[in-house]
């Protein structure tokens, strides 16, 4: 049966645990596009909770390592084996060679975002001992169906909450506001074009930017469990608490047809690329 | 121990750039197929001119890269079997590949080196020691990567290294992106890319509007390392690669003119080597853009975005290509490109020319009727010019 996987923050993980059957914890400095991180301290204290309530921790490691990275990330590794977690998302390919060289025992999740698109490339690394592709959100519905055939790839697939499009190492926000002599301690940032806003934030790691709209794959999820997708995320960035959990409540318990609830509470919801095909060749007569 | 010279890798949309490339100094030159690359807008070569290119291009002691680098969907599975058959069959000496799936087939059917796109944004030693152990031969590193990284990388993992020394850069890491499919419903990682990067946007804080004197943008220099080139021969690097499959024949002669006399000039005689301003103002006129060494020091700052509003106005500096000289009578057939005129100062440069000023004096068409003026793109006109010049050499704005 298809489990309800939650990003959670530090504030909304108590309240969010009886509503899923596992959570992704970003893990401080090593990960990006996740709704909040934690320490490594913070995650030792929590799996033994999580596990005692029968909930699976896994933890996102899926920032670009650079070299100066290489060191805290092999300890986090082997912190992270011993306290037998039920997976590491990755995106750094040092991460599947420290699976090899560490024989670290922790279930891999090939989690390079927007390149998990096709079944061939969930096979290699299934063969390479990696046990789950975190499924790209720009692929739609069918090709998703047709990967849940071909591949024995434990798949997890985005069902809701903003999508993340944009990781960068550049500080783009606070360049913006160094350039100009900005003065601004906002907490939360947006961007605005041609009617729509998008969420993007700027840390130490860099910035990253989000969807304009809300993933809102409720009624999709039988369909994602008729194909046995392991795991459908929930993310609860930019979402109120009080809101994100009755969002929650509605897919853990398979209220299939309570869609218009979620449309109801934002405006903004939409079904991603799940029914809408990218461009990949641009016809001559549509070249600028 | 001195370390082996660099090879030098060019973009390559076309045949014509091909060959420009490769006869001002390209060691190696890397193109789109018609299938599976990232540059779905560019011209693209088709399997005969991907034959011809490679034949040029072993004829002149070159090689030819080809991108197989799209993030492959379910549909296109059945085809890259065949597909890195068919490169194999023409002569394509590497191909650029980021999805493993490809890595796998190429290594099963084929004898292909492999190459890892910088669409894996590969920035680490243990990355590197993965891609070797699945045959990969050479890692184009992402352009993040630092000095330490790359130094790092050379140090602990026997693979070739390729890092971009010149062009534009992603506002992100490469294969993160995808705000083109979401805001133009074209795929970034399947060569649709929109860039809109270089779009305007407004910010917003939790107050409202941050407004600067400019948009907000996610828009950035483009890369030059020129002032770095020599610290990065020593360091070991094995191939230089200029960006840009979109860009003009004019482009690619220019800065694989530049970046080869400078290779050259530091390699040979390093002791007498002295950095060339020159150099440096024709890199710039030529993309009209700025310019940032990047990450290769620090990390980018604000000194490398680009908050200046305004779109690039194309470069009208290219004049002419030399199509033939008499020696006897020191004519220069000439196809023009831009518009010029008599009693304009022009510099010519060339693979085999250094580069030298002259003024314009009469212009003839191909009738030898007097011209004023060369307006008309490719028209074949003569003029005289008293030093030597030979086939391929451009004719350009002296500035």
């Amino acid at each position: 049966m298809t489990k309800i996987m939650i990003l959670p923050t530090k504030k909304n993980i108590q309240d969010i645990l009886a509503y899923c059957d596992s959570i992704v914890l970003g893990l401080q400095d090593m990960c990006v596009n996740m709704p909040d991180t934690f320490t490594i301290e913070d995650i030792q204290k929590l799996v033994p909770i999580c596990k005692k309530m029968g909930k699976q921790v896994f933890v996102s490691l899926n920032k670009n390592m650079h070299t100066k990275d290489l060191n805290d990330l092999k300890g986090f590794l082997y912190v992270l084996d011993t306290l037998h977690i039920d997976g590491i998302f990755y995106y750094d390919i040092s991460i599947a060679q420290y699976k090899i060289e560490m024989d670290l025992t922790v279930p891999l999740v090939w989690s390079q975002e927007h390149l998990t698109t096709n079944y061939a490339t969930m096979n290699y690394w299934h063969s390479k001992g990696v046990s789950y592709t975190y499924v790209s959100s720009e692929i739609t519905l069918n090709e998703i169906e047709n990967i849940g055939i071909e591949t024995s790839m434990k798949l997890i697939v985005p069902i809701f909450g903003y999508l993340p499009m944009f990781v960068s190492k550049r500080n783009l926000i606070n360049n913006y506001k160094k350039y100009f002599d900005i003065e601004d301690d906002s907490k939360y940032y947006t961007l605005y074009k041609e009617g729509r806003f998008y969420p993007i934030d700027n840390t130490h790691l860099g910035t990253v930017v989000y969807s304009s709209s809300i993933l809102n794959g409720l009624s999709e999820l039988k369909r994602f469990e008729k194909i046995d997708v392991a795991y459908v995320t929930l993310n609860s960035y930019r979402i109120p608490d009080d809101k994100f959990i009755e969002i929650a409540k509605l897919f853990y318990n398979r209220e299939y047809h309570s869609e218009s609830v979620i449309e109801k509470m934002f405006p903004n919801t939409d079904k991603g690329f799940l029914y809408k095909e990218t461009v990949y060749r641009v016809k001559k007569n549509e070249e600028k | 121990m001195k370390k082996n010279k660099p090879e030098l890798l060019a973009p390559a949309g076309d045949l014509e750039r091909l060959k420009i490339a490769i006869l001002y100094g390209a060691n190696a030159v890397y193109v789109g197929g018609p299938s599976l690359g990232l540059r779905a807008n560019a011209i693209n070569f088709t399997f005969e001119e991907l034959k011809e290119g490679c034949q040029f291009a072993h004829i002149h002691n070159a090689r030819v890269h080809v991108t197989v680098n799209i993030a492959l969907h379910n549909k296109e599975i059945i085809e890259v079997k065949d597909y890195l058959l068919k490169l194999e069959e023409l002569g394509v000496d590497a191909i650029i590949v980021s999805d493993p799936a490809i890595i796998a087939l190429a290594r099963e059917y084929t004898n292909l080196e492999i190459h890892l796109s910088t669409q894996q944004s590969t920035l680490n030693a243990m990355a590197c020691k993965y891609w070797k152990g699945e045959g990969v031969k050479r890692i184009v590193l992402g352009r993040e990567a630092s000095k330490e990284d790359i130094q790092n990388i050379i140090d602990t993992v026997d693979i070739d290294v390729e890092c971009f020394i010149h062009g534009a850069m992603c506002a992100s890491y490469s294969g993160r992106c995808v705000l083109s499919n979401f805001l133009t419903a074209r795929d970034s990682n399947r060569g649709g890319c929109s860039q809109i990067c270089r779009w305007d946007f407004d910010l917003y804080g939790d107050h409202g509007i941050l407004k600067g004197e400019k948009d907000f943008t996610f828009c950035t220099k483009d890369l030059s390392m020129l002032s770095v080139l020599p610290m990065m021969i020593d360091m070991g690097i094995t191939s230089f690669k200029i960006e840009g499959r979109m860009r003009s024949v004019y482009y690619v002669a220019t800065i694989v003119d530049i970046y080869r006399r400078a290779i050259d000039a530091y390699f040979d005689n390093p002791i007498s080597y002295t950095y060339n301003e020159q150099y440096e103002r024709i890199l710039n006129q030529c993309a009209n853009r700025e310019t940032a060494v990047q990450f290769f020091l620090k990390d980018a700052d604000v000194s490398t975005q680009y908050y200046n509003g305004r779109e690039e106005v194309s470069n009208q500096d290219f004049l002419g290509i030399v199509l033939a000289y008499d020696e006897n009578t020191h004519m220069a057939t000439v196809e023009q490109r831009n518009y010029f005129k008599i009693g304009d100062s022009v510099q010519v440069f060339g693979p085999n020319t250094d580069s030298f000023s002259f003024v314009i004096g009469q212009i003839y068409d191909e009738e030898a009727k007097p011209l004023d003026v060369a307006r008309h793109p490719k028209q074949i006109v003569s003029f005289q010019i008293d030093m030597h010049v030979y086939p391929y050499d451009m004719i350009r704005v002296q500035r």
